[in-house]
């Protein structure tokens, strides 16, 4: 399970997937914005917040090794932090909660699926910590039922983009 | 190197043996697809270790097996990749020699000494801490050079080192080469364009479908007869000025003037023009070659002309119902957006209203590679599938970015024809390029771009002025 | 005199300055370390960071904390009326609230991104925090690769212009075509980048000599441990 036992190629893909995913992290803050105007806060977390869960599915199904999954989040948080320090550090400390959950929808399937469907329940998966985090850190605390439904949404949104991205991501490889 | 031979699994390549000493060029051609980039990998011990294919056989370097220790050939190999773009790993000039340096557990003050004396002897020294991608091509190029020697190992390889280099790079190239050679180190030249090196090398192995077929010592290549039938064989043998059949400058100016350029200049940044009073005029069905060094404007040039580019001033001024011209980047890539050949073939029939059946008719290779992501066709199809979407937007100028680099001599014989094919059909070329194969294969006109300014020169004596840079003529 | 510190320092007191912002939840306990991080971060990290782009970032923030308020924290006594708009106390608390936590986070960062480079970051990080050489060796060449995949974004976009797409992203769809062609692009560059990585000896990579705690890593961390404190307890 360790870092290691990463081939060299393997490494410099999880750098492609963290600057990618760093990318399209930046780019979903305006999205988001955009979409809470025109949306509403639970719009706004279908159309957005899948995109910031892209990079756990992104590496994993390029690398299709435990932990690159967490990695790939991780990094591409990182990534966003030193290019545009939109959210500053705290997109480390939410990539690391969102990579983690990620991480666990392909333990779920004991490392042995790295298709679609394991991608979309990991983007799913990150819905969860994200709702979380804002919950805690920007106060986004609704009643019950508009908790479960931004929940609802993150988690859709989350599969959605996780299935997107490792259909892609899959049809590279041989 | 003692002696090396192997055979590799799924007969990519196989019964390949050969030796060098100190102070030798071994000079490997063949086609593409010849073998030549899976000899290297096997070499350097990369094949087995990290691409999980297997060898049989052994590669000896001074009495220590390659392939048998523990990854030791990184200590005694150096390796320039083709594309420089894709061997620098690090931010920073400084960081990427260093980087094999510190892997290779060298000590911190030794390495940082070592690694500074190198970029001050590549010219590199001033930007050593800048981003990689600041560094012009040459330079980075540089970078590839110094950061595969930096850790002085034995036997130093380089992958088609011409195959996306403008005769400059050549030059250095080919001194960086005999440098190594006088420091005694054993150097391994991977190319097809065999003729940028062959005054040097001591010995010539060719390969075909992974086979060794012939080897030949230093005397037997002075022999005239053997390079022509090296040539038949497919090889860019000689400089142009001794090529036999060199179909000399010839004038075809066909059609009315399609395109007038005037008092043009271009900039990234307003208070640096990279290109100042560009005049010329493009006429139907003419073939342009615009020539000069990399980072001369020569891009800069063609995407101004099609639209994309917004810095600029002065005119461009399309006539006779021409509306807009089309531009094929040099990465052929970029421009795909589907994940079959088929697709995307259906999708420039779509939106270009032309039918498929005929779109498809253009494409050679369709029946049996209509299945294909088409970024896993050859680099010449794909740059023939560009093509072919570009023809389907009916453009009458097609701008093409450096479209030969990195093809060999058939692919290259192939794109030509494609070319002549719709020039005759009244499509007009604008193809930036520092390839002396366009000069004299293709090209009806030639500009070439010198200090930020144009200048026509016939296309014969712009091939053999690149050729006398590269330092073969 | 300079006093001497680790730049992965710097790392772990920005992460543990946003920290802080995640605990403290009122306007009293965040105002100091907000403050302070907030005018020290703008101001260093104005030098290298567009200062254009930073003034959007304050703008959007602002926007959002105040939509953010009265969505969900309209409460409490009524401060203002515009027309239909009703302000109330909740409302300009969680604005503040949020846009304390916003200079405490952005800030910090921003000292931290102003006064290190990332490549003396990417080496502090490996070399005195230990991060994996494999993971320190990702940092590094994403960091590198970053303006390369921008190129490529950019003639991707000529690429579909010319082919008669509009350059906007509107649909997971249209973001796969874009998605697509990158990741083709980044995939044969990163098979070539680990070979080149694996030959220059990545594997054998052992990162030795960790730099010693200095004064200034002191003073940092202290200033830290002083925040959390000043904060707790107010």
């Amino acid at each position: 399970m360790r870092a290691s036992r990463f081939t060299s190629i393997d490494l410099a893909l999880l750098a492609v997937a963290g600057v990618i995913s760093g990318v399209i992290f930046t780019a979903a803050w305006t999205i988001y914005n955009v979409s809470e105007v025109l949306a509403g806060p639970v719009g706004a977390r279908i159309i957005s917040y899948g995109l910031w869960f892209m990079g756990a599915p992104l590496a994993a199904s390029l690398l299709k090794k435990p932990l690159s999954a967490f990695l790939g989040e991780f990094l591409g948080a990182l990534v966003e932090t030193l290019i545009a320090p939109a959210g500053g550090i705290t997109n480390v400390i939410y990539g690391f909660a969102q990579g983690l959950a990620s991480e666990l929808g392909y333990l779920t399937f004991r490392y042995r699926r790295w298709d679609i469907i394991s991608g979309a329940l990991a983007g799913a998966l990150a819905g969860l910590p994200a709702v979380g985090l804002d919950a805690q850190l920007f106060g986004v605390v609704g009643t019950p039922l508009e908790m479960s439904l931004w929940v609802i949404a993150a988690c859709v949104s989350g599969a959605i983009y996780g299935a997107v991205v490792s259909a892609a991501a899959l049809s590279l490889r041989k | 190197m003692r002696s090396a031979g192997y055979k590799v699994g799924e007969a990519v390549l196989r019964e390949t043996g050969f030796d060098g000493g100190e102070g030798e060029l071994i000079l490997v051609g063949g086609a593409s697809g010849s073998g030549k980039t899976t000899l290297l990998l096997t070499i350097s011990g990369i094949l087995s270790s990290l691409m999980g294919g297997w060898v049989d056989g052994s590669v000896f370097i001074g009495g220590e097996d390659l392939l048998r220790g523990d990854s030791p050939a990184s200590r005694l190999v150096g390796l320039v990749l083709q594309d420089p773009e894709k061997q620098v790993l690090m931010p920073t000039p400084l960081d990427e020699v260093l980087f094999t340096l510190e892997n290779l557990g060298f000590d911190e003050s030794e390495a940082l000494t070592r690694a500074t004396e190198l970029l001050r002897s590549f010219g590199l020294f001033d930007k050593r801490l800048d981003h990689v991608e600041t560094l012009s091509g040459g330079e980075k190029r540089r970078l590839s050079l110094a950061s595969a020697i930096s850790h002085k190992p034995y036997l130093v390889m380089l992958d088609e080192p011409t195959a996306s280099m403008d005769p400059w790079g050549i030059r250095e190239v080919r001194r960086f080469v005999t440098d190594l050679i006088k420091e005694g180190k054993t150097v391994l030249i991977v190319e097809h364009k065999i003729k940028y090196f062959l005054d040097m090398a001591d010995k010539l192995v060719l390969l075909s479908s992974g086979r060794k077929v012939s080897e030949y010592s230093r005397n037997e290549l002075a022999s005239r007869d053997l390079l022509k039938k090296l040539r038949g064989a497919g090889l860019d043998v000689e400089p142009v000025h001794e090529m036999p059949e060199s179909p000399g400058c010839k004038e075809r100016r066909i059609g009315e003037v399609i395109l007038t350029v005037e008092g043009l200049e271009c900039w990234h940044e307003r208070k640096k023009p990279l290109l100042k009073d560009v005049s010329f005029e493009l006429r139907r069905g003419e073939v342009l070659a615009l020539v000069g060094p990399n980072g001369s404007g020569k891009t800069t040039l063609l995407k101004t002309i099609a639209g994309f580019h917004k810095g600029y001033s002065g005119e461009i001024v399309f006539r006779g119902g021409v509306r807009k011209a089309f531009y094929v980047s040099q990465t052929p890539d970029y421009m795909f957006l589907e994940n079959s050949v088929e697709g995307e073939l259906r999708l420039a029939a779509s939106k270009t209203g032309r039918s498929f059946e005929v779109v498809a008719g253009k494409v050679p290779f369709y029946e049996e590679r209509k299945h294909y992501p088409p970024y896993r066709l050859s680099l010449g199809q794909r740059r023939w599938l560009t093509l072919v979407i570009a023809w389907a937007h009916k453009p009458d100028i097609i701008l093409m970015d450096e479209p030969t680099a990195g093809l060999d001599l058939s692919l290259l014989n192939s794109l030509f024809e494609h070319v002549r094919g719709l020039s005759e059909g009244g499509v007009s070329f604008i193809i930036s390029t520092h390839d002396p194969r366009v000069l004299l294969g293709l090209a009806d006109r030639s500009l070439i771009i010198e200090g930020g300014r144009v200048k026509e020169l016939e296309p014969c004596k712009a091939a053999l002025m690149l050729e006398s840079i590269a330092g073969v003529y | 005199m300079r006093a001497r510190y680790r730049e992965s320092t710097l790392f772990l007191y920005a992460l543990g300055a946003s920290l802080l912002a995640f605990v403290a939840n009122s306007v009293k306990s965040l105002i100091l370390p907000s403050l302070i991080n907030g005018i020290l971060g703008f101001a260093s990290g104005s030098k290298k960071i567009p200062q254009k782009l930073l003034a959007a970032l304050l703008v959007l923030n602002a926007w959002g904390a105040f939509i953010n308020g009265l969505y969900f924290h309209n409460v409490g006594d009524e401060i203002v009326s515009i027309q239909a708009v009703t302000i109330r106390s909740g409302a300009v608390e969680s604005f503040l609230i949020l846009t304390l936590r916003f200079f405490l986070i952005v800030g910090s960062t921003l000292l931290m991104l102003g006064l290190v480079n990332v490549r003396d970051l990417i080496r502090s990080l490996e070399r005195d925090l230990r991060v994996p050489s494999g993971i320190a060796f990702s940092i590094a060449y994403a960091f590198r690769l970053f303006p390369l995949l921008s190129k490529d974004l950019s003639e991707i976009r000529i690429a579909r212009k010319e082919r008669g797409f509009t350059s906007v992203v509107l649909s997971p769809k249209h973001l796969r075509s874009i998605l697509l062609p990158m990741l083709n692009i980044s995939y044969e560059r990163a098979v070539w980048g680990g070979i080149s990585a694996e030959l220059r000896g990545l594997r054998l990579r052992k990162v030795s000599g960790r730099k010693p705690l200095g004064l200034g890593d002191v003073i940092i961390l202290s200033a830290l441990a002083l925040q959390w404190v000043i904060s707790l307890y107010s």
